[in-house]
């Protein structure tokens, strides 16, 4: 044994000691060695370290940050959706919903400056002291040539049976009832066969005071252009007729007006129409309204055709008789304008008259 | 710190190994690792249970490396572990351990130097020891008293002076004189026969 020690000599026994160090030599089994030097050597690799240097500790403590760029990502989309949802939309979209608007009014300006056009001439309209504010102001050079324009505007071709492809299919012509009292649910413009005056079947089929306010309200260019039609055909007819009599030259151009300034025949609604029929109904109540009419008729030149002749004869009788000369012969060209073959339906005491009184010279074509 | 030498003292080693450096505990283990077991082989008469505390006693050296501060022998503080952990084992086993069995008083000294653990010769690995010097030298070291054979391997293994086991055992250098003359005196007896 290289570790044994030899303390004083003191209280020892040189042959004890011998035996001792003869008998004591047991040793730890070699396990028990290997696993103490593999112990002190793991901790030696693993020295102690102060506590505060313990980065793996430390990092144990810390807390965990994993979700932190979850969290900012969750923040910034909160963010951009509201900021979304605040932000007015700079740039107009197409409305992608239901509407009642027609659905190419954004694609068509033009008709739809026509339409507020439209609009804007309805509350006119109302106003029912005003003749000549009833004519639609979508032809206002229509109106201006009162006078006598017979020549039908492009357009007023165009607002006939055949509409155009731009224009709504129109429905089928309805009763006449129902067209001067339009249901508050017919938001929809009316088509211009929606507001077609009756044919002259239909007139014939009226009674004098059924046909007065038909007459009035702003004429619908279909029906419209038919009379025109209808009314030149006879012109030229009576004009070839009387041609050889008539001092001037052949009017027919009051028979047109009506037609020009029933072309446009774009009704601006069917409430305004019938507050236009109504007002027109109490206006041609009594002679007063029959006078007001006559003379709208005579001025406008438009839906005078409806009168009855007996009525124009009535008219230029009393205006002569009144020795209103003047609108005797408004009376009558304007009769002339409704009939072609007014003079002959004059009686024979006024045909000297009417001889007298030239007619409008027809506008040239 | 240099590579410890092979004979360099035991401070130095355990500082070094302290350190970081395992050789040093190694030279330190080949060093005592006999002693410390024979101590516990002796006081314990139970192999199995010596090296379950042998590993106790030098697990506590490892741990205790950083604590460790060279104010005295390394064998002391060595031995102190041993010591405290057989105190320990006999506390938890409900035995006495060290009683103090004063030499001078020594009447009945001997019958409860005999109830110790190791002190039994009835033993059969004692017996047969007996046969041998050996055997009569574990018999009789396991009839003497736990604080005399404490002191008698503290000084023949330890190689502990006098001063050295009074301090580290906690009695007087007197009473360890007087352990050591009486364990010594029984063990000369027993191998009386054999001179």
């Amino acid at each position: 044994m290289t570790d044994r020690h030899h303390p004083a000599p003191d209280e020892r026994d040189a042959a004890l000691d011998a035996a001792w160090r003869a008998y004591s030599v047991e040793t730890p089994p070699p396990a028990l060695d290997a696993a103490i030097l593999a112990a002190a050597h793991r901790e030696a690799r693993s020295r102690p370290r102060p506590a505060g240097d313990d980065d793996a500790l430390a990092e144990a403590r810390e807390p965990s940050k994993w979700w932190w760029g979850l969290a900012a990502a969750a923040t910034i989309g909160a963010i951009a959706f509201g900021l979304v949802q605040i932000v007015p939309p700079t740039a107009p979209t197409e409305p992608t919903g239901a509407t009642d608007m027609p659905a190419t009014a954004s694609k068509r300006p033009a008709e739809t400056a026509a339409e507020r056009k439209l609009e804007a001439g309805a509350p006119a309209a109302d106003a029912p002291s005003v003749p000549g504010s009833t004519v639609a102001p979508a032809v206002p050079k229509a109106s201006a040539e009162a006078g006598g324009a017979m020549r039908p505007a492009p357009q007023d071709r165009g607002s006939d049976t055949t509409p155009t492809p731009k224009e709504k299919p129109t429905p089928k012509p309805r009763d006449p009832a129902s067209v001067s009292a339009p249901t508050p649910k017919e938001t929809t413009a009316p088509t211009p066969k929606e507001t077609t005056a009756p044919t002259p079947k239909e007139m014939t089929a009226l009674t004098p005071k059924e046909r007065m306010p038909r007459a009035f309200p702003a004429a619908p260019a279909p029906p419209a252009e038919e009379k025109s039609e209808e009314g030149r055909k006879r012109a030229l007819t009576s004009e070839s007729a009387t041609a050889a009599g008539m001092a001037g030259p052949p009017t027919s151009a009051p028979a047109a007006a009506p037609a020009a300034r029933g072309a446009p025949a774009t009704p601006s609604g069917p409430a305004s129409g019938a507050r236009r029929e109504s007002g027109a109904a109490r206006d041609l109540q009594g002679d007063d309204g029959r006078r007001l009419n006559a003379q709208a008729a005579t001025d406008a030149g438009r839906a005078e055709a409806r009168i009855p002749a007996e009525d124009y004869v009535a008219r230029i009788e009393a205006h002569l008789g009144a020795g209103r000369g003047d609108d005797a012969v408004r009376e009558l060209r304007a009769f002339r304008a409704a009939y072609p073959d007014a003079d002959e339906r004059l009686p024979p005491a006024l045909r000297p008259w009417a001889a007298g009184v030239p007619r409008v010279p027809a506008p040239p074509r | 710190m240099p590579a410890p030498g092979p004979d360099d003292a035991d401070e130095p080693l355990m500082l070094a190994y302290a350190a970081g450096r395992a050789e040093a505990f190694d030279r330190l283990y080949a060093r005592h690792k006999g002693p410390v077991f024979r101590y516990l082989v002796r006081h314990c008469n139970d192999a199995r249970l010596a090296e379950e505390l042998f590993q106790d006693v030098w697990t506590g050296v490892i741990r205790g490396r950083a604590r460790y501060v060279p104010t005295a022998k390394f064998t002391r503080w060595l031995y102190t572990l041993a010591h405290n952990r057989l105190v320990d084992h006999w506390r938890a086993r409900g035995q006495l351990g060290f009683v103090s069995i004063d030499d001078e008083g020594a009447g009945d000294g001997r019958d409860a130097a005999l109830a110790l653990p190791g002190a039994r010769t009835d033993e059969p690995e004692t017996r047969t020891a007996a046969k041998e010097v050996g055997a009569r030298i574990a018999a009789a070291l396991a009839a003497l008293p736990a604080v005399q054979r404490d002191a008698f391997l503290l000084q023949q293994e330890a190689g502990m002076t006098l001063a050295q086991i009074a301090e580290l055992t906690g009695a007087g250098e007197e009473t360890v004189k007087s352990r050591l003359r009486y364990a010594t005196a029984k063990l000369r007896a027993a191998l009386e026969d054999l001179r």
